[in-house]
């Protein structure tokens, strides 16, 4: 039986990230992301857990790495600019495979730009912001019951793959109250995966010698007899730093390969009347609850339009996006950026489709009339 | 059924804690709700809102593009929705030259304080109901802080014209919802307010 009740957007991903495990918290207060740290600053002690405001993002960063490597499920949670500070030790993270989830509550951009307003501007940026080649899983919810769930599959895939993984949100999720089914986060209901432990002796241990899967399996620092080492430099499996060709291709691709391999299992989108649309929609989180509408508007008037709402934003849905291109007249990519996701639509459709754009970086969101008449001028073969 | 409510006030008039108690009531009364304001600070100068969507389904576009209804608690408010149109006084409401509201469905319930809001509405176009909300909490309640409240009970018992002498929200719910949503000791301050709104509600629907 449904249990509603009202949860405000930022609020219902820390409820989240405690249901998920998460026990240590640093962060540093950023409009709109807040009232994620306000809110694990209340819950986490009554967990058994830690909760600190460090002096700025890019220590907060650090210490969710050093809280991961101690063992424990770690999150932080920030916006715009705070998300950039954060990059380099994102990166690191990625290097030396400490599981966390990083959230970022999306505003206007670029620099401080519109603290209070929603953007969609870091679509690019959660996965290329840092240096250096790199792969992990970014998520974006679309409303707040689908923010609980995806808090709780960013820790599960976080620890699974030992990675970093992005959450999206954007502000007009972040303060948004809606109603939530509560009974389908009952422990029942819940999977939790945890990362794996060594199941070797400790004179056997190599932190970072990948198993089957691809993934180490790292003891948490200061576990009897497990030694460590863990650096942002090239490593073997001794976790200490190499600059042999071999071993440094062998790691990089094996970082690139654990998340690659499982973009079919990471994969999710949302599909709504495609089985006959001739004009697809792609776009995610706000902008995708404007297009919805959009589609039932259109479908009023007698174009057939449908929405392929992308909830795994990397690794893309590349198969999923080409197969669409193909039995679509063509795609409308209405993002709050200036041409973002558009790009990887563009390279996935690979010809098959024209791509439209309809972009916005004011602060103000996306109307389903706007996107409506977005869709008419499409289906009247202007652009 | 998709219903959207804005709550539309001077700041510190608590509109859109309003707005978070009506969406609260209508998530115990088992509806789909949405809650958004326009996020930015306004204790103590401008107007500032809430607004919530209402729905027996789960909500696609989560923010207000026509309203049903819309609770006004302050001249300022009324000014804005009107979109600066200067306010004339015409006990009559003349059809003629009436003020338009921004956004308004024609036929939507408009809640005004009597005291504090001189409007001119269209009475055609509009349920206008107009009640001594601010005044009662002042005198009755001996607290205009909750005027926002006393605003809620005018509003749930006037949704009554527009579902067939049925309200859109039972008085329990939102009794449920304040209990919820404000600190342990305003609570019975809070649902006394709730009642006395339904009461003068009530009276006013009879005068109208």
């Amino acid at each position: 039986m449904a249990k509603l009740e009202l949860k405000y957007g930022n609020h219902a991903c820390a409820e989240a990230a405690i249901i998920a495990g998460c026990r240590f918290y640093a962060g540093y207060p950023i409009t709109p992301s807040s009232e994620i740290a306000e809110k694990m600053a209340e819950l986490l002690p009554k967990h058994g857990g830690v909760f600190i405001q460090m002096e700025d993002e890019i220590a907060a960063m650090g210490a969710v790495v050093g809280g991961s490597f101690a063992g424990l499920k770690s999150m932080t949670a920030t916006s715009g600019p705070g998300f950039s500070l954060k990059q380099e030790n994102l990166g690191y993270a990625f290097m030396v495979e400490a599981p966390c989830v990083i959230v970022n509550v999306q505003r206007g951009g670029p620099s401080t730009g519109l603290p209070t307003q929603p953007g969609q501007q870091e679509i690019m940026q959660s996965l290329w912001g840092t240096h250096g080649d790199k792969l992990i899983p970014v998520f974006y919810p679309g409303n707040v019951q689908e923010i609980m769930e995806e808090t709780i599959r960013a820790f599960n895939w976080a620890e699974r793959l030992r990675t970093p993984v992005v959450l999206l949100l954007d502000e007009v999720l972040g303060h948004m109250r809606e109603t939530v089914d509560m009974a389908q986060f009952t422990p029942d209901k819940v999977e939790i995966w945890n990362r794996k432990m060594p199941d070797v002796p400790p004179e056997e241990y190599l932190p970072y010698k990948p198993g089957e899967d691809d993934v180490p399996a790292i003891a948490p620092y200061g576990t009897p007899g497990y030694r460590g080492h863990a650096t942002g430099l090239h490593h073997d499996y001794t976790g200490f730093p190499t600059t042999d060709p071999e071993m440094c291709q062998e790691l990089i691709d094996r970082l690139i390969r654990k998340v690659k391999n499982r973009q079919p299992e990471l994969e999710k989108n949302e599909e709504y009347k495609l089985d006959d649309a001739e004009i697809a929609i792609v776009t995610f989180g706000t902008t995708a609850r404007a297009a919805k509408t959009a589609v039932d508007l259109a479908r009023e008037k007698g174009i057939k339009a449908g929405l392929l709402r992308v909830i795994t934003i990397w690794p893309s849905p590349e198969e999923t996006l080409n197969k669409l291109a193909k039995s679509v007249k063509a795609i409308l990519v209405p993002e709050l950026n200036m041409g973002q996701y558009v790009f990887e639509v563009e390279r996935c459709a690979r010809g098959e489709a024209p791509v439209y754009r309809l972009n916005r970086a004011n602060g103000k969101i996306i109307y389903p009339h706007e996107i409506l008449a977005k869709i008419e001028e499409i289906a009247k073969g202007g652009k | 059924m998709r219903y959207e409510v804005r709550v539309i006030g001077s700041a510190g008039q608590g509109s859109i804690l309003a707005a978070v108690v009506l969406a609260t009531a209508a998530a115990e009364e088992g509806l789909w709700a949405t809650q958004t304001a326009t996020y930015g600070a306004a204790m103590r100068s401008g107007v500032s809102l809430g607004d919530v969507v209402i729905s027996d389904k789960p909500i696609d576009f989560p923010k207000t593009t026509e309203l049903d209804a819309v609770i006004i608690q302050s001249q300022e408010a009324y000014d804005d929705m009107i979109k600066g149109k200067p306010v004339r006084l015409d006990p009559e409401c003349s059809e003629a030259d009436a003020d338009v509201l921004v956004n308004v469905k024609p036929g939507a319930l408009v809640i005004v304080d009597e005291d504090l809001v001189q409007c001119d509405l269209n009475c055609n176009m509009y349920r206008v109901v107009s009640a001594p909300i601010a005044r009662t909490a002042a005198e009755v309640l001996g607290r205009r802080q909750v005027m926002n409240i006393v605003a809620l009970g005018v509003f749930q018992v006037a949704t009554t014209l527009q579902f067939e002498g049925k309200p859109l929200i039972s008085e329990e719910s939102f009794l449920k919802a304040i209990e919820k949503s404000v600190p342990a000791r305003f609570i019975d301050l809070n649902r006394n307010a709730f009642m006395e709104g339904v009461k003068i509600g009530k009276e006013a629907l009879q005068k109208a």
